[in-house]
């Protein structure tokens, strides 16, 4: 269970404040999307959470822990008392997860991160082989490098892509750069991972085709997802919950479940109960486009686009 | 701002027909200088092509065995130590950006001083050395280096580094697994411009005065009004800067595989 308690957040050398005592938390082994107008916070949420920002106040829980810091001048003494949290976090799971990460060849412990970051664009180091890039987080994390290039395979053969193992990233299509990337995400052995709108470069046909590709990960893997996006339709698709950010500053999330089964299929889309709920939420976002645009004009008289 | 060397692709040679043209265009010229020379008819003013190689080959003996490997020597070491020194201020000025600003200005400050005129102090200070003639193609060198390889790692993808850091990497971890790479295809740019620059440094240098060396012969030469014999090394250089260029190139497409992949 991730918890956010109570956060609020500015920029640095900014003025605007981006939340104002938010809260919300997740379940293990959710499925939540993000949605919010461009500029809503969304991505500067993620940031939260996988700590390259810190709140200004309030905190971040991880079953009840508060969350280490991990700016780069705190990351030495932080280190550690990741690896205590997440030595403590293995022991409890221990019994009714047998094993998973070792099965799954992800790294078995001792430097891995609580959230693992999937970014926009696939981000894959050109000068490296697509096993060496999904190794990458493995090789930070100092694991001994036939461990992190088994893992590597490992994660690829899941993806698909295992024939691709010793190629460069620029022979490979983008929605394979991007399952490649998922790999790499996979491999930092965290149990939440952060989607960052991971399709929204790809073309409409490969996009739906990996938007069911990774809800048959998630139903396969024992993983938080937590997915932003701009697109109605992939939320109500992929996801059990919604959380439409809204405001500025955020001071709380509408929230909405998505009335469908885990295993679904895109024809479940056309439900009646279905095309309300994408009604209201497109309803919503357009009110909140207007309503930021107001506020930038009034903000900005000068400025006005 | 782009990969400088991406514009070339080393390991791939030009098509034929590209090659055809330049050659023909180089011989027409010298064909040219051949008809030109003969026409003003005084090889101490104009020497041909003619004389020049005839020069070359009445000489081979001590161009090649003394002249060519006392200047290759001052070439390699000089070489070799101002990418060294190049590449330990890039790296160190990226590493603290106090450095940075203590070391930059000053770097730069001292490009603006030409080579020829500290040269003498060098000769006051250790002779007519290798020692001197190596320092002075260090002198000519290393910034070149430094300036590239301070580009190649500012180019670094922000977004690739913050990537790095949800992973938990260290400042030497990015450096090593991020930095460096993207700043590679500007170093082997700087590479390319330190081998031509590192043969005319030890000949500016020998000029100055050495024992023996290319740069020597061709003052000698000069003193005595042999116009043959003071081209004659000049050519020999530029074989060999060119040779080294195109030695560099097959390490640098070695080095970067994953650029021709296709």
């Amino acid at each position: 269970m991730l918890e956010l308690k109570d956060i609020s957040f500015t920029y640095p050398h900014s003025a605007e404040e981006i939340f104002r005592g938010l809260s919300l938390s997740i379940e293990d082994r959710s499925f939540v999307s993000i949605i919010g107008a461009s500029g809503s916070g969304k991505t500067t949420l993620f940031r939260l959470l996988n700590g390259l920002e810190e709140p200004s106040s309030g905190s971040i829980l991880l079953d009840g822990t508060p969350l280490p810091v991990r700016t780069s001048a705190k990351r030495q003494s932080t280190q550690s008392f990741q690896n205590k949290l997440h030595n403590n976090k293995t022991e409890n799971k221990s019994d009714n997860k047998t094993g998973i990460r070792q099965i799954e060849g992800g790294p078995t412990g001792r430097h891995a991160q609580y959230a693992a970051y999937m970014p926009q664009q696939d981000l894959l180091f050109p000068w490296l082989t697509v096993e060496k890039n999904v190794m990458l987080p493995m090789t930070i994390q100092r694991n001994p490098k036939e461990e992190g290039l088994q893992a590597a395979r490992d994660m690829l053969a899941r993806v698909g892509l295992s024939e691709w193992a010793g190629r460069y990233p620029r022979e490979l299509s983008g929605g394979m750069r991007q399952r490649v990337s998922f790999a790499r995400t996979l491999c930092a052995g965290a149990d939440l991972l952060l989607l960052d709108e991971p399709f929204s470069a790809l073309d409409s046909i490969t996009r739906i085709s990996l938007q069911e590709w990774l809800l048959d990960q998630w139903n396969a893997l024992e993983k938080t997802i937590l997915f932003i996006t701009h697109d109605v339709e992939e939320a109500i698709f992929l996801s059990g919950r919604i959380l439409v950010l809204t405001g500025r500053p955020v001071t709380g999330l509408q929230e909405y479940t998505v009335p469908l089964p885990a295993e679904r299929t895109r024809d479940m889309l056309l439900r009646p109960e279905i095309a309300e709920l994408k009604e209201s939420l497109i309803s919503l976002l357009r009110q909140e486009a207007e309503a930021m645009g107001r506020r930038d004009k009034s903000a900005d008289p000068g400025g006005a686009l | 701002m782009n990969t400088p060397s991406l514009l070339r692709r080393p390991g791939k040679s030009l098509p034929a027909s590209k090659h055809l043209l330049s050659t023909g265009f180089l011989v027409s010229l010298l064909v040219l200088w051949q008809i030109l020379s003969l026409w003003i008819g005084r090889s101490f003013l104009l020497p041909s092509p003619l004389d020049v190689a005839a020069s070359l080959w009445k000489n081979r003996t001590d161009i090649f065995t003394v002249h060519l490997p006392a200047t290759l020597r001052v070439v390699a070491a000089g070489g070799i130590l101002s990418v060294l020194l190049g590449a330990l201020f890039a790296v160190t000025m990226d590493w603290s950006s106090r450095l940075r600003r203590a070391l930059y200005p000053i770097l730069t400050v001292s490009q603006t001083i030409p080579v020829m005129c500290i040269a003498p102090v060098l000769v006051l200070w250790f002779g007519y050395t290798d020692m001197m003639r190596i320092i002075v193609v260090i002198l000519v060198n290393f910034f070149t280096v430094t300036v590239s390889l301070c580009d190649g790692f500012a180019a670094t993808s922000p977004q690739r580094m913050e990537l790095l850091q949800t992973y938990g990497a260290s400042r030497l971890q990015i450096f090593l697994l991020l930095r460096m790479p993207t700043a590679l295809p500007y170093f082997f740019t700087a590479l390319h411009i330190t081998v031509p620059w590192s043969v005319i440094g030890a000949a500016v240098a020998e000029w100055l005065g050495a024992p023996a060396g290319l740069g020597t012969y061709s003052r000698t030469c000069m003193m005595s009004l042999d116009a043959a014999g003071l081209l004659a090394p000049l050519v020999v250089l530029t074989a060999a800067a060119l040779l080294l260029n195109a030695l560099l190139e097959r390490v640098e497409a070695k080095a970067m595989t994953w650029r021709d992949t296709d």
